[in-house]
């Protein structure tokens, strides 16, 4: 059958569906009624609850995780025995604070021997030496006596005669 | 017929109101034009209403069955077409755009209703069928009856095809506009919904 043939069954719509009398008199001025209700009505105010729906709720959790995973698992800065004497050796090093001007204060305001716990010796002799030469002779002095022992000519000779090597001579 | 009531003029007063804007010849593209301007829209909206009322209101009707329903559909249906009007691009032709919201909006309709009443595809088809059965809503012949019901055996999308070719004689490329879907596809939708009533009919 080809379509259209069932042209039999073909009837107007209107003919078969029941609407109620008048239905279309009516109809126009009931729409306008509701656009006028609607224009009429307030405008809804701000809810929080708009933002529980999960096109909001999914990523303020994801954001939420994000951030308190990065305060969790984030590792503090370690703080080493050394870190603030690298921060005052850098303080010392910019070009506003000279040598000299170290110097000067470490002689003038420092008692040295409190500064022997926390400097080493070469330090507390070089500021001697910038401030009394004098006093680094003395240190010195006292250093050999209390470890190394001076040696004599003869005993350098006496060094020398036994462990000379004649090949060095030969190789000349 | 169809045509009933399609033939109201624009409100006079409208053009009255609108001398001195450029001249517009399509009757639809004057009524968009009063549309868009605000003291002659509400008088532009009454009268695409009045023009388009029952034509679209026949279209919904076959589609949900139900004169409420219809009602309730149709109410919606040029709601959003004062809500939208103002934006209308004017590529389609204006019945086509309306028509496309009350396809949509009766789709929509069935759909909600599935899933507020959690009814599979076919307890709506039952439903609507008996509706067509009711003689509150439904006074055709025994075989009026049985092309209706052979037609809710269709899948709606194939049963508005059909309904706007067969009974609305449509043109396809307006079918085309309505649906958003090309006419080659809607050749083959309306040969196969042809297909499916023949051997229904036969069947019974």
């Amino acid at each position: 059958m080809e379509p259209g043939n069932f042209d039999k069954y073909k009837t107007n719509p209107e003919e078969n569906f029941k609407v109620p009398e008048k239905y279309f008199d009516t109809f126009s001025s009931r729409v306008k009624d509701e656009i006028a209700a609607r224009k009429a009505a307030p405008v809804n105010g701000f809810s929080w609850q708009a933002f529980l729906r999960p096109v909001y709720t999914v990523p303020v959790a994801i954001v939420m995780l994000v951030v308190a995973g990065y305060f969790i698992l984030r590792q503090p800065a370690e703080v080493t025995p050394g870190s603030e004497l690298v921060m005052t050796d850098t303080a010392v090093t910019d070009d506003t604070l000279t040598e000299e001007a170290v110097i000067d204060y470490l002689a003038a305001e420092t008692d040295l021997a409190e500064l022997e716990d926390e400097l080493g010796d070469e330090i507390l002799v070089y500021a001697q030496q910038v401030a009394d030469p004098s006093a680094v002779t003395t240190l010195n002095a006292n250093y050999i006596d209390e470890g190394i022992p001076s040696l004599t000519d003869e005993e350098i000779e006496e060094y020398l005669l036994d462990n000379f090597d004649e090949t060095i001579i030969e190789n000349l | 017929m169809l045509g009933k009531g399609f033939a109201d003029e624009p409100d006079t007063t409208i053009k009255t109101l609108l001398e001195g804007q450029p001249p517009v010849t399509d009757e639809d593209a004057i009524l968009v034009s009063q549309f868009r301007d605000e003291r002659t829209r509400s008088l532009a909206l009454h009268s695409i209403i009045k023009k388009y009322e029952r034509k679209v209101y026949w279209h919904v009707r076959k589609i949900v069955i139900d004169h409420d329903d219809s009602d309730d559909v149709l109410q919606n249906t040029f709601i959003k077409v004062w809500e939208n009007l103002a934006n209308f691009r004017e590529d389609s032709k204006l019945y086509t755009w309306i028509y496309r919201i009350a396809t949509n909006e009766a789709l929509a309709f069935l759909k909600k209703k599935r899933t507020k009443f959690f009814l599979p595809i076919v307890d709506v088809e039952s439903e609507l069928s008996s509706k067509i059965d009711d003689s509150s809503q439904f006074t055709g012949t025994e075989i009026e009856r049985k092309l209706q019901k052979a037609l809710l055996k269709l899948p709606e999308k194939q049963r508005i095809v059909f309904n706007m070719k067969y009974f609305d004689d449509m043109k396809y490329e307006d079918i085309s506009e309505v649906l958003g879907t090309s006419v080659g596809a809607l050749k083959a939708s309306y040969h196969h919904a042809v297909k499916k009533i023949e051997k229904y009919l036969e069947a019974i």
